[in-house]
């Protein structure tokens, strides 16, 4: 799984950053930096985790 | 009688329930664009208290309709229970109690299917106002309560309608607070604009 | 009969083609047109595509996509809507709107081409310039009286900002949406135009089109580099000896258009790179791609040596920060930020996160919009390292700011 972030739809909650640490870290103003797109297996959990945790629905999972 | 005892302290429990989780869900999402990145760990507990206080209220529901059902005392059948306003018993005041029912079951099954519907640009137009269907199954559910309970009289029911009552309203206003600061941020405000320009752009 | 407001003379290097009986900036009317590029002609789906493929065609708009695949990909029938993407919202550049004022016929022939190759009838040109609206307007009035069309085409005005040009938020503005784009990936292929499947281009694509039709890929391919051949338009600006739209053969070496020594050399416009020394470079996309400054819509600038370059570059840095649409938040405060930076560095100070702050806009929107930003200001940064020591040692280079880069009232926002 790939994560995409609709940049549009996110007001720099920060919330996948503190989830998915792994792949996401943040800037000064909260909005998400995407390290490495693509979720490992092992964190699939924590990746669909901060997917539901984003409050304006703007972090997907998507195949590839 | 035994079911019946448990029937009203199932409903009062779910009273309860439902005001954490609609009062957590209101102060779940909303927060200044300030304290957003310091308040960062307390918003995911926040969440978490709201779906686990969901999840327990919708099984304390099922556990206040079936043991009325059940119970001999009052007069509810299945089909008395399931369509509004057809009970044998203060039907009126029941109906409100399963029409909340129907909402929070809307409302659970949005929340469920949350980060998947992330994926859907419309899905994720319409889920928020879908899921604000708790702010009208919440009010149908003290109604009900108040109408339908054969404990409305007693102090500690008022205390409990009144507690829950303060609860979502503070809640509910926080929300509000924390939404004003948050539209008059520079984001908020231009993407604001640009759908009132929209209509006039063609 | 309306009076047609015309842009400067362009010039050509080598044979017009494009703008063939347009170089003295004279308008060509439908029998003009027709002297020159024959009857109108229509190809098959399948033709067309082993045509444009025959030949490498290039989307001219900036994103230099294969025409030949977009066509393949496209299915036909009268659902099917064919956009042309007259939107040149880039202040520096001309070209586009110098093809639907000076040559409207030739883009209509290539609408019509794909039109008729993907049996549909719907056609859309969307401009912001009004002088292109009314020549395209006239020449469709035209037709209509000598040469009617069975294809519906509708000539649409639209908002000027910079991002509302993309081609997906063209898209938006013509459903009456905001003209932004989308956060989320859409093929304009299969989900256009009122949600139809939409081929959109660029208005020059149209042009080379209609032209590769009426030479046929044979003759198309004489001139030009190899690996694109044809002619480009591009926009020359600044110390140049003919600033101004021109029409250039592919594999065109810079030093032909830029001769001497003088300043930075901007490739590719206000999303563009800048280059210290533009020897060894050819005008071909692929070539130019592979070196690192894509030709995007075709904009070349030198600045003279006489003016501030750093000045430049802030004023551009400034305006494109007000271009952002403000969708997405590092676009709106990242292009911000980075325009400050530009200007304390143009007043000598140090601007120690400036190198932080163009990275956090690679990649982090919906449209290319923060990334051509950073890549303006890095390059820029990179390649006039004496301006910068001059700025830092004097507070300035005492050279004059001359505003040889084009800015508008900033758009409407």
């Amino acid at each position: 799984m790939r994560i995409e972030i609709d940049w549009t739809r996110c007001d720099g909650h920060g919330l996948c950053a503190l989830l998915l640490a792994e792949n996401i870290g943040s800037d000064a103003d909260g909005f998400p930096v995407v390290h490495d797109p693509v979720v490992a297996p092992e964190s699939l959990r924590h990746a669909r985790r901060a997917a539901s945790a984003c409050p304006a629905l703007a972090l997907r999972l998507v195949r590839g | 009688m035994t079911l019946w005892f448990l029937a009203r302290a199932a409903g009062f429990m779910a009273l309860i329930g439902a005001t954490a989780a609609v009062s957590l869900g209101a102060i779940a999402s909303g927060s200044a664009p300030a304290d957003r990145l310091r308040r960062r760990e307390s918003r995911v507990l926040v969440q978490l208290a709201h779906r686990s206080a969901a999840v327990v209220t919708l099984a304390l529901l099922a556990l206040h309709a079936v043991l009325l059902i059940l119970d001999a005392h009052v007069a509810i059948t299945l089909p008395g229970a399931l369509v509004a306003f057809t009970a044998g018993y203060r039907a009126w005041a029941v109906g409100l109690g399963t029409l909340a029912v129907y909402c929070f079951a809307v409302v659970a099954l949005t929340g469920a299917v949350r980060g998947r519907l992330a994926g859907s640009p419309s899905a994720a137009r319409w889920w928020r106002p879908v899921h604000a269907l708790a702010y009208l199954a919440w009010p149908l559910a003290m109604a009900h309560g108040l109408f339908s309970g054969t404990d409305t009289g007693t102090w500690w029911a008022w205390l409990l309608y009144g507690g829950s009552t303060l609860a979502v309203v503070t809640a509910v206003w926080v929300r509000l607070t924390a939404e004003e600061a948050h539209v008059a941020g520079p984001l908020a405000a231009r993407r604001q604009r640009h759908r009132q320009l929209a209509g006039r752009m063609s | 009969m309306t009076t047609l407001h015309v842009p400067d003379a362009p010039t050509a290097y080598g044979s017009a083609r494009l703008l063939a009986g347009a170089t003295r900036g004279e308008r060509a009317d439908l029998a003009a047109h027709r002297t020159i590029h024959g009857a109108q002609q229509h190809r098959t789906q399948a033709t067309l595509v082993e045509e444009t493929a025959a030949v490498g065609l290039l989307g001219r708009g900036g994103a230099a996509f294969p025409v030949s695949t977009k066509l393949a990909g496209m299915p036909t029938g009268s659902g099917v809507e064919v956009v042309v993407n007259g939107s040149e919202s880039e202040p520096a550049s001309r070209k586009d709107r110098t093809l639907m004022t000076l040559v409207p016929h030739l883009v209509i022939d290539g609408a019509l081409v794909v039109a008729r190759a993907l049996r549909t009838r719907r056609v859309t040109i969307a401009v912001h310039d009004t002088a292109a609206h009314d020549s395209l307007v006239h020449a469709l009035e035209e037709r209509r009286r000598r040469e009617p069309h069975p294809e519906r085409i509708a000539v649409r005005l639209q908002p000027a900002r910079f991002v509302a040009g993309e081609v997906r938020a063209v898209l938006n503005g013509l459903d009456g949406r905001p003209a932004v784009p989308p956060g989320h990936r859409v093929l304009p292929t299969e989900r256009g135009l009122r949600g139809a499947p939409t081929f959109a281009s660029n208005v020059e694509t149209f042009a080379q089109l209609a032209l590769l039709v009426s030479l046929g890929a044979r003759r198309y391919a004489e001139v030009g580099d190899p690996d694109e051949p044809g002619t480009t338009l591009l926009t020359l600006l600044g110390d140049v000896p003919a600033p101004g739209v021109a029409e250039v053969p592919t594999g065109l070496p810079l030093d032909a258009l830029l001769p001497g020594e003088s300043g930075p050399v901007l490739v590719g416009g206000y999303h563009g790179h800048w280059v210290a020394d533009p020897r060894g470079l050819r005008v071909t996309r692929p070539y130019l791609r592979e070196a690192g400054v894509p030709l995007n819509a075709g904009v070349i600038a030198r600045l003279p040596a006489s003016g501030c370059a750093l000045a430049e570059v802030a004023a551009v840095s400034s305006w494109l920060a007000h271009q952002s649409a403000g969708q997405c938040g590092p676009c709106l405060f990242g292009t911000a930020a980075v325009a400050r930076d530009v200007a304390t560095l143009l007043h000598g100070r140090p601007a120690p996160d400036v190198t932080a702050r163009l990275r956090g806009l690679v990649r982090r929107g919906a449209c290319a919009h923060p990334d051509g930003t950073a890549a303006f200001v890095a390059s820029a940064l990179s390649t006039m390292t004496g301006e910068l020591d001059a700025h830092v040692a004097h507070g300035s280079c005492g050279r004059p700011y001359l505003g040889v880069l084009p800015l508008d009232e900033g758009g409407r926002r």
